[in-house]
């Protein structure tokens, strides 16, 4: 420890106490991660972890990084996948969690103000009996907060018809790199500005740290059927899906499992998935009760064009909940497998789907690796799993090869790089595939608006060194190479 | 003043960094329905029609996306959707006159959007020429997407301040397979009532997809809009039916249901310029409040003043057709101080002599400084809209 690192560190405690600051070595280990691929993302240390509990102690913290000079993390569960909450280039993270508070919530706007440490499920849980819940539900709703959502733009299976979080911000304080504490709106009628909050939303933490949601909620449906349809093949699960949809159908949520998730999450959870069925579907619709009824009889009838080899619907909550415990577990039932994952999050047009499962497959069999399919059909949004084994020599290797092609492959049928996981540092040399120079100059241009002093959450989406503006020539060469990118 | 008509998104780029050059302002348009909701009283140095970026491209049905040229006509558009059974869920103005960009650049969003949010909910995608002279794009062409910073949902509501949309990808929903609408004549002089009486409704009835309570002619109507299957819009119908519980009301169903919410949407239109429109946004709650404090600040002015009030969503519009010189000075003076924190009111629509000297944006925003440093961003010589939104 240099006598800076004392100084900065007596400093953090002046403003949230001892309790507030970590900055042993030993202290600092879990905060040099996330949830993402050791391999793809850097792990990297802090210079400190601050936990506030205020607005002022974050914009106080914020203060002193600028007058520091230092890089500015926010972070929040810890659970993001693309490695943005990691401090690849040091500084101070500045961690929402025990601002966990839910502050109001309006029955008759049917709004919730919350801190950003809030856990999403449990944003969900405090508004049920009033007959409300947060529609944005990612599968790691159990941890994940929603500081997290909003930096993330997270989606969830709920999001086909419920849409992602960005349509449930309704307004948002937020910290700025110079300490700056602004209160934003989202567009309404008789407003007379910029919606700033839409901006915000899925800025990864680049432009300013939440301190404050006011967040929309939405009414619980008076009625839900789960249902459990099987099919021979991908192929066919799928026509199901295009069905479904062009039948005017809009589910509630319409997830595909395949054959190596089935294998891993059936023997943990017993839900009720066929062992031997090349793929499933869970479908939810919502609405009234006599809607409800209608459109799952319609449901059927296309599951069994599709040569469904099964179709049932769950007749007590016990059955629901099962079935979806399924579908919410399969990333930790993966274990059952292998030691390790990859989770992909590309999103391809709901059309390409039979297309791009088959070039799943077929990557799998050229990079020797197992590939499980557990996804959002209905928004396209593909979540291939490599399995592999960090210990085995050239697994790592395999895998970020097989990456390299996957998302190649989804940019080629009109998919992007992203549906829920962000871009963090995990995807950002691919950017410069799906946009040009002039795309990127105008993102780098609002993140300038946003944080001229480039220190929040810095080299995060935009290509590396893209903001120095130093490397240019890289992202053509990014462009053009069909080799494995930098890490 | 020139009137120009680019066809193309290199011409259009070229026309924007000459006027940077020149330091000369430009007004995109559309179909010029919401120029009145503007602090501009004078002419640009050129008005840039955006007639020529019509057209839908890319519009695949199954995958509920298509591609649309901001100049389309929003009539042509929802005409081309329902040919698939699927429709955009907002109620526009004037629909065959109205755009695609100007519908995304105004916000504009109507009472559907109770259930069905707004075009910043549908937007997955836009390209578009910056004030700078910047033509680039951004979002994709696919449902979810978190790829890059979120331009397009910025631009939403950016009243052509930031960049000029040449085309955006949107979002379809299916369309519903029946509606009705449920009409009732309240029986009250004072709106508090009313209010209270459909919002217990509208939040007690599951599968209301708007509800508005309307004054015309001194006399107050609730309206709710039910959308869905038949039998589930029969029964949320007899249940808004027993809840609300008034002598007379009327059902409409199917097109007459439709056009009863066009009509509503048209009759309160920004581009009625020749009455004086206010709208305010605030929380269900506070509507009678405000309205409380409106009618001590204006007494008599108040009287004869068209309402149109959303009680799900708080948005509440006032339409004067006389005692302008009083409204001019209520306005410049006091409506903050009714509306309190938090709530935001404009100006729609004003006779353009009217709003000379009227800042017709009545709230400044918390964030206003933000907002200038992101104009700058976009368009740092103030060439787009110039004295539209920032002063």
């Amino acid at each position: 420890m240099t006598q800076n690192d004392d100084r900065l560190i007596s400093k953090l405690i002046e403003i949230v106490g001892p309790d507030g600051v970590r900055h042993r070595p030993i202290d600092l280990m879990v905060y040099e991660y996330d949830g993402s691929v050791d391999g793809a993302v850097d792990t990297a240390s802090p210079a400190a972890v601050v936990l506030p509990i205020t607005t002022a102690q974050v914009a106080a913290i914020v203060k002193l990084a600028a007058q520091e000079r230092l890089p500015v993390v926010a972070r929040g569960a810890g659970t993001g996948l693309s490695g943005g909450a990691v401090a690849q280039q040091g500084g101070i993270i500045i961690a929402l969690t025990r601002m966990d508070r839910i502050i109001s919530v309006d029955k008759i706007a049917r709004t919730a103000l919350v801190e950003p440490g809030v856990i999403n499920l449990e944003l969900s849980e405090h508004v049920q009996s009033d007959g409300m819940f947060f529609a944005p539900d990612p599968s790691s709703q159990k941890a994940c907060t929603i500081g997290g959502n909003v930096a993330e733009n997270s989606g969830g299976p709920h999001c086909l018809k419920y849409g992602v979080t960005t349509n449930h911000i309704l307004g948002l304080e937020v910290v700025l790199s110079d300490g700056r504490i602004v209160w934003m709106d989202s567009s309404r009628d008789g407003y007379g500005g910029l919606d700033l909050t839409a901006a915000i939303v899925g800025s990864e933490g680049m432009f300013g740290i939440v301190t404050k949601a006011l967040v929309k909620l939405t009414p619980k449906p008076p009625a839900t059927t789960v249902m459990l349809a099987a099919f021979g093949s991908l192929d066919d699960a799928s026509h199901a899906v295009t069905g479904i949809i062009a039948s005017g159908i809009l589910p509630s949520s319409l997830e595909m499992m395949d054959n190596l998730t089935i294998q891993a999450v059936e023997p943990a959870y017993h839900a009720g998935y066929p062992m031997d069925a090349a793929g499933v579907l869970l479908i939810e619709v919502d609405g009234h009760v006599s809607e409800v009824d209608e459109t799952s009889n319609e449901i059927q009838v296309i599951c069994d064009g599709a040569n469904a080899t099964l179709f049932r619907k769950a007749e007590t909550y016990v059955e629901r909940d099962l079935l979806w415990k399924g579908r919410k577990m399969a990333l930790a039932a993966m274990g059952r497998l292998a030691p390790n994952y990859y989770l992909h999050d590309t999103v391809v047009p709901r059309s390409r789907l039979n297309e791009t499962l088959a070039s799943v497959e077929q990557i799998g069999r050229e990079h020797s690796l197992q590939i499980a399919n557990v996804f959002h059909a209905g928004d396209g949004n593909l979540h291939p799993l490599m399995l592999f084994d960090r210990r085995k020599p050239g697994d790592v290797e395999r895998v970020l090869s097989a990456s390299h092609d996957l998302i190649h492959e989804c940019i080629r049928v009109g998919g992007m790089l992203s549906g829920e996981h962000g871009i963090g540092t995990e995807k950002r040399e691919y950017m410069s595939i799906v946009f040009t120079e002039n795309d990127l100059r105008a993102m780098a241009g609002l993140k300038t608006a946003f944080d001229p002093s480039q220190r929040f959450n810095p080299e995060k989406v935009l290509p590396k060194g893209y903001m120095c503006g130093e490397v240019r020539a890289l992202h053509h060469a990014a462009a053009e190479s069909l080799g494995i990118f930098p890490m | 003043m020139n009137r120009l008509w680019p066809d193309s998104e290199t011409e259009l780029a070229e026309i924007v960094r000459d006027a940077q050059a020149l330091g000369q302002n430009l007004v995109p348009v559309g179909g010029e329905l919401s120029l009145s909701t503007s602090n501009i009283t004078s002419e640009p140095d050129h008005i840039i029609d955006l007639a020529q970026f019509a057209g839908i491209s890319n519009y695949v049905p199954s995958d509920l996306t298509l591609c649309v040229g901001a100049g389309t006509r929003f009539g042509v558009l929802q005409a081309a959707l329902a040919e698939h059974g699927q429709e955009i869920p907002i109620d526009i103005p004037f629909p065959e006159i109205a755009t695609v960009g100007g519908v995304v650049a105004t916000g504009f969003a109507g009472p559907r959007r109770l259930s069905s949010g707004t075009m910043k909910d549908l937007l997955i995608g836009c390209a578009f020429v910056q004030g700078d002279g910047l033509a680039a794009k951004a979002g994709g062409m696919v449902v979810k997407n978190v790829s890059g910073f979120e331009i397009p949902r910025l631009l939403h509501g950016s009243w052509g301040a930031l960049a000029i949309i040449t085309s955006v990808n949107l979002k379809v929903l299916p369309r519903p397979r029946e509606e009705a609408t449920l009409l009732a004549d309240l029986d009250a002089d004072l709106p508090g009532a009313c209010i209270r009486l459909v919002q217990r409704t509208q939040l007690s009835v599951a599968g209301v997809a708007a509800a508005t309570i309307e004054r015309r002619d001194g006399k107050f109507q609730a309206a709710f809009r039910v959308t869905g299957r038949e039998p589930a819009v029969i029964a949320t119908i007899a249940e808004i039916r027993a809840t609300i519980n008034v002598r007379a009301e009327e059902v409409r169903r199917g097109e007459a249901s439709k056009s009863f919410w066009q009509d509503q949407t048209d009759r309160w239109s920004a581009s009625n310029d020749n009455s004086v429109q206010v709208a305010i946004g605030m929380l269900p709650a506070q509507i009678s409040g405000i309205l409380d404090q409106l009618s001590g600040q204006l007494g008599a002015a108040l009287d004869g003043v068209d309402l149109l009030i959303q009680p799900g969503t708080g948005a509440t519009r006032l339409k004067f057709h006389a005692d302008f010189d009083t409204i001019k000075v209520w306005w410049t003076t006091s409506v903050v101080s009714a509306i309190g924190e938090g709530a935001a009111a404009v100006i729609e629509a004003a006779p353009v002599q009217w709003r000379e000297g009227v800042n017709v944006w009545g709230a400044d925003s918390p964030a206003r400084n933000l907002m200038r440093d992101v104009k700058a961003a976009f368009d740092p010589h103030h060439v787009l809209n110039r004295g539209r939104l920032f002063v």
